[in-house]
């Protein structure tokens, strides 16, 4: 049994969740007071018409305020401002988010915009400065990766000043999750193995980075189960609706696992690699997550191994001996990425030299590992790694992922 | 590991527990825009001198705590009254209950009165849908976590609601020693039995499973070592960390037969529902595997662990738990004073049969009478239902 | 009613000060350290000119503030955070949570953790302060002790290690 000492644990989002879910939104509307929302949603959700579901299961019932599409990716300050006039002029009390991490955090930054009645949103950002309830909100997550539909925090960037501003407070939670099996049917194959992954990094770091706890670890071995039972399987056959929906709830407990216990050096590295190479979030997740464990290796094996029982199956797990058992989560983790990438017919990238855009670029020279290096030492991630992490600690890893061969674990500095 | 075609979950409760967790209480509240908080506690747990740890964490705040200490055995209106008064003119903005199930019920009491309007008291309010006042739980050694869980019990009400829960639970060392290795399993019965029929129920879900699936580990890990040595900090602090996660799985959850006949039997005063529980478990649960498509082996990783669950065969593991159960309740049986069978402490059968027929009236599930009678009946002669 | 009464929680007189002494020597330590060692005076250099931060207890203290002047060089700023901007803010949650990480009881990793430090302000910044105060604790303390504040003890030599522990010691009691 592992007990941290002291921990704190919180998971306030009510999640409703299923084939059916998102006929059960009106009704959460009412029970907070609402009935006339605002939809959130980016180009790609209304383009996959996940629009148009959400609008049929719920119009019935309740008057839809807005419908605004035009979240960019790179959501910043402005679209936040200009959604909050909208929020206003349609005379709207609750918004609702469809989409993936951008939509959710502008939904956040709409939301304290018009709940705080500010004209300076960046008043309200770090943390602790939001002190009340805001206007009800309710996410739809249509990725199975992020879990920001259960997270504390949103980044939204100002690009006039050229800066990000980190919000964090309980009351950014969103009132309710939804998880319907149909906001996530159409995901194409590849992006459904990167938002995949992007959630089994969450769960493996939340069960073996410092901030542990034995609530967060029943979410992250449930999650880690349900992902290696359903992922490749959907892949495989993307119109699977249990394994959607399964995908869709692991998503869900490894955003839960990972806000309460954080994330070690995989997201140090990621976001580094995403920041400067702008490799879309879940592919950076993929490549550094058998890294990650093999650099900390020395001193959280004894968690790498208990994962073989979730990642492997309990076949595996009886037939592996005790002492090779974090050996084989390794293995399963880099096979995992070989399984993903035969099966999206080359498009899952396996290692950081492979990574290419749509016009077939290579996305991360050799050249940039060490402006990414340098970057990653200013991740607030790389706090919660087990072990420490300096910039030749990252340039050595970088190097090897980006090779795609295995870590030189004699290099490996151990405190 | 199937997961359900739908289902709702929402555990509003924060959890803070270990080293030093009263001392952040008081930027937890900042949190929620609250500064001055009314402790709520009972006699007993006052008379143990440890509200002093609660103060303590407030040293910085300037302010002066006001602690009441008048709760009696269960909550009643005209206390909630009194301290409503007090809320008004003292100029209070949060609650702190320390203590057992009438403090937490009390402390909700008031919670409904001053976050709304005192007249929701009188009516069984299916409509607390929004957050109340902060209010904050410190977990003591009588914590079984039923006290935090979304229902209220006050007078002759009963409330329901997620809002009920408290917005943070506290557990910390220096509060959760109990007096007596007798007390320790009565507790740990309850929260063994509401996490373990959240667990195994035919509706649960993936969620809630998380909570009872920690509350189970951490009981199989702790019970024996607190009962051996009632002092030792660490086996409390876990059983009552233990003791929370069951409460957010209960709440989550519905009603298993354990939990509904321990608490009828309370009720009726034939014994406490903590020794209920504790001879009501092995038989509750068979009954509920065989008939009410309950999974008792969805309890077998928690209570054996990786290695030992894949070693059982997969068609043997229902009876593994069972079997485990029933082993468990031998072990704490031969180790402090706790009866093993109603026979036991001779509460008659057709007492039995009353509260059979009392629970089979006021239930939900849809389970009837004959079927309470039979776990009710096994339970006295503490013979398996399958024999 | 006697079943209610009025407790007005005892001050932590004695925590405090020894917190408030920690900070005082942590603060003239790393003003020190940066003219010693030449890695921690890399870190500071990417701080623009006029940058400052805290390091304190929530709600009331006792702080420390260092900042950089206009010269470049860093100062130890004293203890009133009173009318200064404040760049990069760390506290710890209450005195109690100094107090541990203060006794080396719990690491900064461990105490940030358990979710006892607040920090606000930018994060790539926070985290160079934290490397800094990292290795300042490796100059001030016996490995042994140090090795429990920090996860990774650094391979100095044993010259870099020694010689920068005197200087550094002399120049934080001297106060230059």
């Amino acid at each position: 049994m592992y007990s941290p000492g002291y921990y704190e644990f919180c998971c306030r989002v009510k999640i409703v969740a299923g084939h059916q879910a998102l006929e059960k939104i009106p009704g959460l509307l009412n029970d907070l007071n609402a009935n006339k929302p605002l939809i959130l949603a980016d180009k790609g959700v209304t383009g996959a018409g996940l629009v148009k579901i959400l609008s049929a299961a719920i119009e019935n019932q309740i008057e839809i305020g807005s419908i605004e599409d035009d979240i960019p990716q790179d959501s910043d300050l402005k679209v936040v401002n200009h959604l909050a006039n909208v929020y206003r002029d349609k005379g709207c009390d609750a918004i609702i988010a469809v989409g993936g991490g951008s939509v959710m955090d502008t939904a956040k930054g709409v939301n304290i915009v018009v709940s705080e009645n500010a004209d300076d949103l960046m008043k309200f950002s770090g943390a602790g400065t939001l002190k009340h309830q805001l206007k009800p909100l309710i996410a739809i997550p249509t990725t199975s990766g992020t879990g920001s539909e259960v997270t504390v925090a949103a980044v939204i960037a100002d690009h006039q000043k050229n800066k990000k501003m980190l919000f964090t407070s309980y009351f950014l939670l969103p009132n309710a999750a939804v998880l319907d099996s149909r906001m996530t049917l159409t995901l194409p194959p590849f992006f459904t193995a990167m938002t995949a992954m992007d959630a089994m990094t969450h769960a493996i770091e939340a069960y073996t980075c410092l901030a542990k706890n034995p609530i967060s670890d029943a979410h992250a071995i449930r999650a880690i189960a349900m992902i290696s039972q359903n992922l490749l399987n959907v892949v495989k056959n993307p119109g699977d609706k249990n394994g959607r929906l399964a995908l869709a709830n692991a998503a869900t407990l490894a955003g839960v696992a990972f806000s309460n216990s954080m994330v070690g050096m995989v997201h140090t590295l990621g976001h580094s690699v995403g920041a400067i190479c702008h490799v879309p979030h879940g592919t950076c997740m993929s490549i550094f997550l058998p890294y990650a464990l093999e650099y900390n290796f020395h001193k959280i094996e004894s968690f790498i191994a208990e994962i073989l029982f979730p990642l492997g199956g309990e076949d595996m797990y009886r037939s592996t001996p005790k002492n090779q058992r974090a050996e084989k989560v390794i293995e399963l983790a880099r096979k995992l990425n070989q399984d993903l990438f035969d099966a999206t017919n080359g498009r899952h990238s396996r290692f950081l030299k492979e990574i290419k855009d749509r016009e077939g670029r290579q996305m991360v020279p050799k050249d940039k590992l060490t402006e990414i290096a340098a970057t990653a030492l200013g991740d607030g991630s790389i706090f919660y790694n087990p072990e420490e992490l300096d910039y030749d600690d990252c340039l050595m890893v970088l190097n090897a992922a980006w090779e795609g061969v295995p870590l030189d674990r004699s290099r490996i500095k151990k405190g | 590991m199937q997961v359900p075609e739908f289902y709702e979950f929402h555990c509003p409760v924060k959890t803070n527990a270990g080293i030093n967790a009263l001392d952040h209480i008081p930027i937890e509240l900042e949190a929620m825009d609250a500064r001055k908080p009314l402790i709520i506690t009972d006699k007993n747990t006052y008379s143990k001198g440890i509200i002093k740890h609660v103060a303590s964490a407030f040293s910085e705040s300037g302010i002066v705590l006001g602690v009441f200490d008048g709760v009696g055995d269960t909550a009643d209106i005209s206390t909630i009254r009194d301290l409503y008064q007090r809320w008004q003119y003292k100029g209070i903005d949060s609650i702190i209950a320390v203590g057992s199930g009438a403090v937490l019920d009390t402390a909700k009491g008031l919670n409904i009165a001053v976050s709304g309007k005192p007249e929701d008291l009188r009516k069984n309010a299916e409509s607390i849908k929004t957050r109340l006042k902060p209010l904050v739980a410190v977990l003591t050694g009588y914590s079984n976590g039923f006290e935090i869980s979304k229902y209220a019990f006050i007078g002759e009400l009963t409330f329901t609601s997620p809002f009920l829960m408290p917005d943070l639970v506290v557990v910390d060392p220096r509060m959760v020693r109990s007096e007596s290795a007798l007390r320790i399993a009565e507790t740990a019965m309850i929260t063994f039995s509401h996490a373990a029929e959240a667990i195994t129920h035919a509706s649960k879900n993936p969620l809630s499973d998380c909570y009872a699936y920690a509350a189970l580990e951490y009981i199989r890990h702790c019970l024996m070592e607190a009962l051996k040595n009632p002092k030792d900090k660490k086996s409390c602090l876990a059983l009552a960390e233990a003791s929370s996660m069951a409460g957010c799985a209960f709440s989550n959850s519905r009603f298993g037969m354990v939990h509904e006949l321990g608490q009828e039997i309370a009720k009726q005063r034939l014994l406490s529902s903590g020794q209920a529980m504790g001879i009501l478990l092995p038989y509750g649960i068979e009954y509920q595997t065989l008939k009410c498509g309950f999974q008792a082996a969805d309890m077998l990783i928690p209570l054996v662990g990786f290695n030992d669950f894949v070693d059982t065969p997969q068609n043997q593991r229902n009876q593994k738990v069972l079997s485990l159960i029933r082993q468990m309740q031998d072990n704490i049986c031969s180790t402090v004073q706790l009866p093993r069978t109603f026979k036991d402490v001779q509460i008659e059968k057709e007492k039995l049969k009353k509260v059979a027929q009392k629970v089979a009236e006021s239930s939900s599930s849809g389970i009837r009478e004959d079927a309470y009678l039979t776990v009710l009946n096994a339970a006295y002669d503490g013979k398996p239902i399958m024999g | 009613m006697d079943d209610y009464r009025e407790l007005k929680p005892r001050s932590k007189l004695f925590k405090k000060i020894y917190i408030a002494i920690m900070l005082w020597f942590v603060g003239r330590s790393i003003q020190a350290a940066s003219r010693v060692d030449k890695d921690i005076k890399k870190e500071f250099d990417d701080f623009p000119e006029g940058f400052t931060f805290s390091l304190g207890v929530a709600p009331n203290g006792p702080y420390m503030v260092v900042g950089k002047d206009k010269q470049g060089k860093v100062k130890y700023l004293g203890w009133n955070r009173q009318g200064k901007r404040i760049d990069v803010d760390m506290k710890l949650k209450n005195i109690e949570a100094a107090f541990l990480l203060f006794t080396f009881q719990e690491s900064t990793c461990r105490s940030s953790a358990r979710n006892r430090l607040i920090v606000d302000g930018d994060v790539p910044t926070a985290a160079a302060i934290v490397r800094v105060i990292d290795m300042v604790e490796v100059y001030l303390l016996p490995k042994l002790i140090a090795k429990l504040a920090i996860r990774r003890y650094p391979s100095w030599s044993i010259m870099r290690t020694l010689i920068g522990r005197s200087r550094i010691y002399f120049r934080a009691i001297l106060g230059y």
